[in-house]
Formats: C-alpha cells, structure tokens, sequence
C-alpha cells in the first residue's frame, strides 16, 4: 500500500543520479534525495566498500528499501557513464534529476598550494577532466532521456571560489568557472525541452576529502568575512541542491546559487 | 542492502505460488496484503524475464523497485499482445499458445503463451463450479461451439472441453464440427432434456446462439426445458451489425428455449488472460433467490475502473475502462488493459461495452471512417 | 468606461439562445442551466416542431421578399459591416455574453476563446466583405439587376429565397460566415444551431437588428438536437439552398434529402497537415517555428477543420525531426498551461489511449525507442502530457510507417519524419477527400514548387505554420466559390437586347 508519506514527499516518484556520491558533499546530497522520497543511484569511482556503505546507511536512515542503488562508474569516461544511465534507467525507470558533484581529487591546502609557475597544463586539463568533462559525459547520456519527457533539472555543484578566489586555487577554481558557463549554456538552449540547469557554488565544505588540509587559522579567517559566522557543511550543500532540483524552483535556470553562509553575494 | 543485481524469483517458484492461492482462497475475496505479496512475485518474475513489457513498464516508470502497491502495475494494453511476443518463457518451451480470431486485422492476432496448462485448468475449474453449478456436480451439457479438438489455439475451445469433462453427465456433446453447428442433433439433445425433465446446459459463444436462434425461429420449434436448465454464453456481438442488445437475445432465449433470466450467464473471458469472470445470478438464485447479474471475479483477479483521461482508479458508481490484474497470467502480463467500458457497485461490476460516441463536435473524423476509406 | 453600460452576465440571468423576426410568436419554452464563472445562467429556447419550422420559414421568406430581396449589395455590405463594427468595441454587450457564456458552454479556455473571437469577427469587416465579394464576382452588381457580361450580353445572380444552415459547435463564430454568405446573396436564412455552441449566430443577428431590423427579420436560428428528422424535413422541403457545417455522418444523413438542383454545400471534417522545412529548423529560428506548430494543434484543441492533424519535419535542420517532437511537446505543455485544453468525452479520452498504446507497441516492438544513440530518431515513440491526455506527441521515423495521418483531436500530433519534404505527397494522396489546409514552413525558392505539388493532391489552401486557424476571408472554402455555389445565374442572351428595341417606338 502506498503510504502517506511517500506519496506527499517532494521526490515522491523522482529518480536521481548523484556523482562522487559515496562520501562528502555527495553523499550528503543522496542522503537528503533518499529521506525526501527519491531513489537514488550513488555514482562512485573505486572505493566498492565505502559505496556500499553509505548506501546501505542511506537505505537505513532514510528508510528508504528499495530506493538506493549502487554503480561504479568514473564519469570521465563516456562508455561508463552511458553504463551508469542505462542502469539507473532499468532499475528505477528513468532519470529525473543529475547532481554533478564528482570531481578530480583535490586538496584546499593553502600552505603547500602551487603558485601559477607551478602549476603546468597538465594540472588545469586534470581538473577540467574531472570537473567539465565528467559533467558532460553525464549530460550527454542523460540529457537525451529528459528531453523525451519533456523535463528534468541538472545541478551542477561549483565553488564561490569562481567569484570570489580568496586563496587562488587556479587549476580547481579554472575547472569550476567553465563549468558554470557550461551550466548557463545548457540552461539557455534546453530550457525549451523543460530540463533546468542550476549551479551551488559551495564554500569551503567541513569535513570533505577536499577541506582536510585547509588550517585552523585559514579556516578562522573564512568563518569571520561569513555573514552566517561558520563553515558550511555537507548537508548545508544539500539543502541547497534540493531546492534548485525541485518543483520550488520550476521557473528557475541558469543559475548559481552561493551556499556559503553570505561570504560571497551574487 | 542498495539495489544490486537481484535474482528474479523461478518459473517454478511463481507457478507453485499462483496454484497455492488459488486453492487456498478459491473465490472468496483475499486478504489485500496476500494479493498484494503474490501480485509482486509474478511482477518480478516477468519484469525480469518479459523483455517487451519490462520495456513498457519502465517506460512508465514501474520497476520492481519503485512500485509501492499491485495497483501500480501497468496494466499492458490488450494490443500488445498482437504485435509483441509477452511471455516470460521462451515460446519453444511453451505447451499451448491461445490465439484471437484477428477479424479486424487478419494476421495479426493477439496471442497468450502458456508454458504449460496446469495454472489454466486450475483458474477455469473452481470458479466454474462456484458461478455456473453452485446448485449441483454435474449437468448434462450440449456445447454449441467449437471445442478443443477442433481448435488447440483457442481459450474458449479448451474451456468448453474442460466443462464438460468435469462436470457434464452422460449425454453430454459437442454440437459443432467441420460443417458448422448441427442443428438436428441439438433439437434432439432439447427434446430429450424435456422428454427426460433432466436439467441440461448450452454452452457457446454469443454468436453461435444468434445462429441457433435464427435456425429455431425459421423452423418455428420452441422448447420448455426443465426447471434448473441454465444457458451460457460467452463473447457478446462484436459490432452492430445484428442490431441485437444482451436485453434482446435474453428475451429470445425465454421465448425459444424457455429458460429465465435468472438461470442465463454471461462469462466474460479473453485469451490475454489466463482466468474467467462470471455473472452471478445463478449464484445468487440458488442462494436466496436473487437474481444479482453483476460480474464477480474469483480471489486472484482484480478488475479496476480506470479514467480514460489520467488511467488512475475511479470511484464506485463511476464509469471506467477496465484493466483486469489476473495472478493466473503468471508468464504473460498480470495485468492487462481492455478497451471496455464498466462501472462498480457493492455487489459486483457491469460491463458497458465500447460505448458509442454522442453528438460528436464538429470536425473529428474517426480514425475507422479513414480506414475504412482507404480499405 | 464607455458610454455602454457595464453589462454583468451575472445579472442576466436569463439568456435567449434563438433568434426570430420580430413579432413571431413561439408556443413554448425550454431551458438548460450552464454554470459559468459568474454562477449558474439559464439558456432559453423555443419548443419546437414541423408547424413551428414551416411557420418560421415562411415568415422569414416574407420579410425577405418585402426588405432584403430589393437591397442592393452595397447597402447589405453596408448593415453588415456596421453590425460587425459593433463587435471591434471590447464593452459592447452581446460581445461580452459571448465571452462569458461561449467558454462556459463549449470548455474552450476563456482566454482563448476571446482572442479567437475577437479575431475571427474582424475578418468581417467592410474592407474584408468588401474583398470576400469582389474576389468571387467581377462584378458584384450582378446581384442587384442584369450587368454586362463578357459573352456580349446580361446577367443577373439571384440567391435562393431561402437557405437552410446546419451550424456546427467546433469552432465558435464559424456561422458568422455562412450567415454573410447567406445575407450578401440575399437569402432569407433559416439556421438550427447546435447545443454545444448556440450563442454566436443569435447574437450576430442581434447585431444586424441594431443597425436594420428588418433585415434581421429575414433570419431565425434556433437550437435543436440533431438528427430531429421532422425538423429538418421540414426546413430542408422550405429551403432552396442548404448549408451544412458537420462531420460527414451528418452529411450523409441530409445530403439524400435534399432536392436535385438545389444547391448543396458541405463543409466536413478535414485532416490539416504541415510540412516543415530544413531551413525552418536553423539554429535561429527554430523555437519560433515549433511555437508556431504548437500554436495549429492547440487552437480550439484542435476541433477546427483547419488545425493541424499531422506533421512532416524534414532532416538536415540544426534540430532534427525526433527532436522537434520533444521540443514541441515542451511547447505545448506551455500551451496546456497557458489555455488549458477543455475536458474531452471519454470516448474522446479512449480514443487518445488508444493511438498512445499503438505507437507505444511500435516502439516496443522495433526494440525500445532508445533516446540516446546516434539512431535516436529512428524508431517511433509517444511523448505524453505529464497529467491526463491533455496533450499527446506521436512519432514516426519516416513516412511509410504512418498509418494514418487523422488524429483523434484534443491536441493529439503526430510527427514524421522525412527526408525531404516531397515524400510527404504519396503518403497524403490517398486522403484526398479530407485534404484542405496545410501549413508551410519553407523558403522562398521552395514555396511555390511546394504549393503546385501540394495542390494537386486535393487541398485548398496553403498558409504559414502557426496560422492554419486563421484564415484569410476570400479564401476558397473547400475549393469552391462560396458565393458563386448559392446563386443562379441568368443570362439575356447577346442580341436580345437590340431585338427588343426594335418594337421600340421611336426606333428607325
């Protein structure tokens, strides 16, 4: 019997993809899909065990049997990624919403950081790889399906580090701008097909692989230029990936949306 | 644990499932949660093993996984099963294969695979005996339409076969062989019924009753058969072409063979399913005397009213098109979609046939008076 | 606020859905309730039978051969341009009843309904009635009195006394049409207006009345159920000329009955297509072109003869044809959002289910439509509304796999795909009989090639995309010449003339 709560949630009946999702920011954002009544598929790149993991977690905390898959996919690559969308497709019937979260690994280390003459082509085409490329191999396999619905919503997850670069992280923060044209580009020309394409420009994220490194004092000096005098966390991230992935935000595209306590304003 | 790659439950295990209910809740109403649970496992089973209706499924965004109750099992158009092959078993492991006639479109008939006849024959029996001789074992039986051995393809021909062998008594026959009905053998199976005051029962197809009837006026013979005889039609008149509504040809039966409303039932029955649905006034006759014509289905079939405009459930009272979620169509799809109209009450539903349009709004053509042109 | 006096529907209460000559007296009344956004209306109209019909059509025929059998075309022209004119002011009152009540009783979307009428009742003003008669008659006078003609003698065109028309309830305002055709040829009319939308054709008599009332006696509409066989016996045996807008059920039903000799002109039920070119699917102009198909399928849900029923999108545009199904899909969802689509019969509804299902058993047949490779668009697929059958998109990979290019309405679209957009013909030849409209998207070079192979298919008409349900007045409703049809002509013959003028007096 269909239950109350699953049918009056916002996801009720929504499939999502979610990439780099077995940990961090992702992670938090399959959680929140999986409690607000979507299913989910976490996309991953090696750790079998930790995906597992937290997907199961997931299915616990959320109650939500039957709602979260598991698939192993590195989205720079255009094979697997079709892979990943054809699975999400037989399991759960469709796609309704992608969450661009992957990325290439990297570290917000201020003090060991690579000035620009450090730093060769090599290190930029890595991130972009990671961070565009894996966007657009995940839009190429599922975009098609949306628009045979007539609908869907991408979101893609940035930095405020694009606006506001307050330690020049340049190969990452090159990777996260292009990324945000990407997003505008797409949100201008299928807006016509009712798929929206929304950007979270995240601050500094506590307790993320990528945040590990950043110091106390650097940490501080970011806590006192933010409005909301604190870090963000994951769920933070979250919060605002679910209100650019649903019906709240059905007049909304094309843009980004800065989840970082205030620090930086657009 | 987070979906993985599932194993789908066995051919055998769905099929053992399927006779467990249907002995056990024969055609009293099951409990919801048991349909419910059985209506999952023969889901999955086809889901896993039905490659086109996996396919039409997920397109409406039904998996194994995301489904929350039987009702939200796409009920596969009756359509379907003329140009697509739906069976969860490969078709040469499959025993019996049941046709359509294929009037509308020669060639392309709707076909039910069967990969063996056991859950059939079990689906058919129990609820023959509870509908049509609630009052009695056996009956003498004349069949007016072909029977198994004049045609393996079809449900109706097996079924006919089947009554009679386990409920006819002696003098039980099939009335229609290579030439057609054999008018001189029925009038003297009906003169013996009356001769004998033994109750007899005519089983046949609408239209085989239209024939015989005509037959019977032009030679101008009625009968009085005896009390507790009982006539049994199945199928309706396809078109208008006779002109005749159910009202009339019940109105004959009384004047011809002198059987009452009460003891004729209609069977409602497809080849896209594996189970039959009755009216159930002689059920309700020989039990208080009534005379409830509404259709009754046995514990693993549900019949649901569907809006024609969004394909959810009506409310009682309300017309619908009909989708039948038959659990003994365990290899095929539980649940099929018809084109017929009907409406539920309390006690049962009414089939309302594709109804006629009313003064249609100016411009529409219909798509059979453009066929029909281009014919 | 002008000088009119707000008119609230709420206060009428009571509106008469018939029109008469003045001083005619009906025996009985019925009503039926509508419920409009203003509450409950009640529409009036007059018990009818066979007396009742001859009564009113020898009174309407009398006050024709009084009044408006001696009108000169040019005063006629005149009443009825100014009875239009009253229609162009937003506040006068019969146009406000018909926006409140016309929605009400048909479902079409009020906002929709209001621009298409406002719309559609332009097409008759002075300069377009002006156009509609000079383009069918070179010389119009030839309906007042015996004019020159071109074999060397005289002619006069006389309409019938009285024509009997069968109104139609698709499109709201289509009698505005037949009932100018009527009056210009100075027939006395004698209309049955059907249930579904009774409203337009009494008030646009109403109109008359206020400028020349006893032009408007020459006319009465009144509603009855069709198929009433008295009635129509009756109004079919007084007529001289019978107008029929319907489905050809309808058509076949009175043709039989209908006098040879007398004219007899139908208008039925019509499959409109569209051919859309490669050029119209460049990266600039796309969306406009797929905001115009949007436009030819949900305009009066699609009931109107006109609209768009099927689509040819060729390849090789920046979009192609599978993509321009999805994209309109979007767009008629917008449509959905923007004039909501009134609520079909469930027959109608079933109808719709069961073209869905049979594209959908295509598609599952040929495997899956697959969306994502490179032969996406090469197996059919069915795009449905989101609620409902609201709107329906169907797809087919090429021209022979279409089985029929009719569509079961209520915004249902089905689009092909072609490789170039003369395939299309073959494939619409057949239907000949239902061909009328067909909308154009193409360049300039590619026009008039297109509308000569398109014009020996069977159609009438060729306009742009987007316009399909607007046409132009002079148009040439179903091939013929609207006018021309409903008169006699008669001829004095070169030289009759000088041999009457020698009995001439005064002639040498």
């Amino acid at each position: 019997m269909t239950t109350a709560a699953s049918t009056t949630m916002p996801f009720t009946g929504k499939v999502a993809i979610v990439t780099g999702a077995s940990r961090g920011i992702g992670a938090a954002i399959a959680r929140r899909f999986a409690e607000l009544g979507a299913a989910v598929v976490i996309d991953y790149l090696s750790d079998d065990e930790r995906a597992l993991a937290t997907a199961t977690a997931i299915e616990q905390q959320a109650d939500a049997a039957g709602r979260v898959a598991v698939f192993k996919a590195d989205v720079r690559s255009e094979e697997r990624t079709r892979a990943l969308a054809s699975f999400t497709e037989e399991t759960f019937g469709g796609v309704d919403i992608l969450v661009n979260n992957a990325l290439s690994h990297y570290s917000f280390d201020p003090r060991r950081r690579r000035t620009f003459d450090g730093i060769s082509w090599d290190d930029y085409r890595e991130q972009i790889d990671g961070c565009l490329r894996g966007a657009y191999n995940t839009c190429a396999a599922c975009v098609p399906r949306m628009r045979r619905q007539a609908g869907g919503a991408i979101v893609n997850i940035s930095s405020n580090l694009v606006d506001a670069p307050i330690v020049p992280y340049h190969d990452y923060t090159a990777a996260k701008g292009s990324l945000v044209g990407f997003t505008r580009s797409l949100a201008q020309e299928l807006g016509k097909w009712g798929i929206r394409a929304n950007a979270v420009a995240a601050g500094l994220t506590a307790g993320t692989d990528s945040s590990r490194a950043t110091t106390e004092d650097v940490r501080e000096r970011i806590v006192a230029m933010t409005p909301l005098g604190r870090l963000a966390t994951a769920d933070d991230i979250a919060g605002a990936v679910m209100m650019l992935a649903g019906d709240d935000a059905g007049f909304i595209t094309g843009q980004t949306l800065h989840a970082d306590g205030g620090l930086v304003m657009r | 644990m987070p979906i993985q790659p599932v194993s789908a439950p066995t051919r055998e295990d769905v099929k053992q499932a399927v006779l467990d209910f249907i002995s056990r809740y024969g055609c009293d109403d099951a409990p919801d949660d048991a349909f419910d649970a059985l209506a999952r496992l023969v889901f999955a089973f086809q889901f896993a093993n039905n490659a086109p209706y996996r396919a039409y499924c997920t397109s409406k965004r039904v998996t194994p996984a995301t489904m929350t109750h039987w009702s939200d099992i796409p009920p596969m158009p009756v359509d379907g099963f003329k140009m697509l092959t739906l069976t969860s078993t490969p078709e040469d492991e499959c025993e019996a294969v049941f046709t359509t006639s294929g009037t509308t479109h020669p060639g392309q008939k709707g076909r039910n695979f069967h990969p063996d006849l056991e859950v059939w024959d079990a689906s058919m029996i129990g609820p023959f005996r509870h509908f049509i001789l609630p009052d009695r074992e056996r009956i003498r039986i004349g069949v007016i339409s072909p029977a198994w051995d004049m045609n393996e393809h079809s449900s109706l021909s097996r079924y006919l076969t089947r009554a009679v062998e386990c409920c006819g008594t002696e003098g039980s026959d099939c009335f229609f062989h290579a030439e057609g009905l054999e008018f001189d053998r029925i009038e003297r199976f009906l003169d013996r019924a009356v001769e004998d005051g033994e109750p007899v029962m005519l089983m046949g197809a609408s239209s085989a009753y239209w024939y015989l009837l005509e037959h019977l006026r032009g030679s101008g013979r009625t009968f009085r058969l005896p009390a507790d005889s009982r006539l049994f039609d199945t199928g309706g008149f396809k078109g208008t072409r006779t002109g005749i509504t159910v009202d009339d040809m019940y109105a004959m039966f009384a004047d011809v063979f002198g059987v009452d409303r009460a003891h004729c039932v209609n069977m409602y029955g497809m080849t896209e399913l594996s189970s039959q649905i009755y009216d159930q006034n002689l059920l309700s006759y020989y039990a208080d005397g009534s005379v409830n014509t509404l259709k009754a289905t046995p514990a693993w079939v549900r019949s649901v009213m569907l809006d024609p405009q969004t394909l959810t459930p009506v409310e009682d009272g309300e017309t619908g098109v009909i989708a039948h979620y038959d659990l003994a169509n365990w290899n095929s799809c539980l649940a099929i979609l018809t084109e017929d109209l009907g409406v539920r009450s309390a006690d049962g539903y009414r089939l309302l046939g594709r109804a006629k349009g009313a003064e249609a709004r100016g411009c529409s053509i219909t798509v059979d008076e453009v066929m029909a042109a281009n014919a | 606020m002008s000088g009119n006096e707000h008119v609230d529907v709420a206060d009428i209460g009571v509106v008469d859905i018939f029109h008469a000559p003045a001083g005619f007296v009906f025996e009985a009344f019925d009503t039926r309730e509508v419920m409009t956004s203003d509450g409950v209306m009640t529409l009036q109209y007059p018990r009818l039978d066979a007396d009742v019909i001859h009564a009113l059509c020898d009174c309407v025929r009398k006050n024709r051969n009084d009044h408006l059998a001696g009108q000169p075309v040019g005063s006629i022209i005149d009443v009825l341009s100014r009875a239009v004119e009253l229609w162009m002011d937003p506040d006068y009152p019969p146009r406000r009843i018909a926006e409140r009540l016309v929605p009400a009783i048909t479902g079409y979307d009020a906002d929709m309904t209001r621009i298409e009428l406002k719309r559609y009742m332009r097409m008759f003003r002075r300069r377009e009635l002006l156009r509609f008669v000079d383009d069918e008659l070179s010389c119009p006078q030839m309906l007042d009195e015996y004019r020159p003609n071109k074999a060397g003698g005289y002619t006069r065109l006389y309409g019938p006394d009285l024509s009997f028309h069968v109104f139609s309830s698709n499109v709201p305002g289509i009698p505005v049409w037949s009932m100018t055709m009527g009056l210009l040829v100075k027939s006395a009319i004698i209309g049955k207006a059907s249930f579904d939308e009774p409203l337009m054709p009494v008030l646009f008599a109403r109109s008359i009345r206020e400028i020349d009332p006893r032009l408007a006696d020459a006319i009465a509409v009144v509603p009855w159920k069709g198929g009433t066989e008295p009635l129509e016996d009756a109004a079919i045996g007084e007529s001289n000329a019978v107008v029929v807008y319907g489905s050809s059920h309808t058509t076949q039903a009175l043709r039989p009955k209908v006098a040879e000799g007398k004219p007899f002109l139908s208008y039925g039920a019509r499959i409109g297509f569209s051919l859309i070119g490669r050029e119209s699917l460049r990266a600039d102009r796309y969306e406009s072109t797929i905001h115009r198909m949007a436009l030819d399928v949900a305009t009066y849900d699609q009931q109107s003869c006109l609209a768009a029923q099927t689509v040819f999108v060729e390849r090789g545009g920046m979009v192609a044809p599978h993509e321009t199904a999805e994209l309109l899909a979007h767009e008629l969802e917008s449509q959905q959002r923007k004039y909501p689509r009134s609520t079909p019969t469930q027959e109608e509804s079933l109808a719709i289910q069961r073209v869905r299902s049979s594209v959908e058993m295509l598609s599952l047949f040929a495997g899956g439509a697959s969306a994502t490779n490179a032969d996406a668009g090469s197996k059919p697929f069915v795009i449905p509304s989101p609620h409902g059958t609201d709107w329906t998109v169907l797809y087919y990979a090429d021209a022979a796999a279409l089985p029929t290019p009719a569509s079961p309405l209520n915004r249902t679209i089905t689009v092909v795909a072609v490789d170039d957009l003369a395939d299309a013909m073959p494939v619409m030849a057949p239907y000949r009989q239902w061909l009328q409209s067909c909308g154009v998207a193409v360049d300039g070079t590619r026009l008039f090639p297109l509308a000569q192979r398109a014009g020996a298919l069977g159609i009438d008409r060729i306009c742009p995309v987007g316009e399909m349900n607007r046409a132009k007045s002079g148009w040439h409703h179903d091939g013929g010449f609207n006018l021309l049809d409903l008169v006699r002509a008669v001829d004095v013959e070169r030289g009759t003339d000088r041999f009457a003028d020698s009995f001439d007096d005064d002639f040498e």
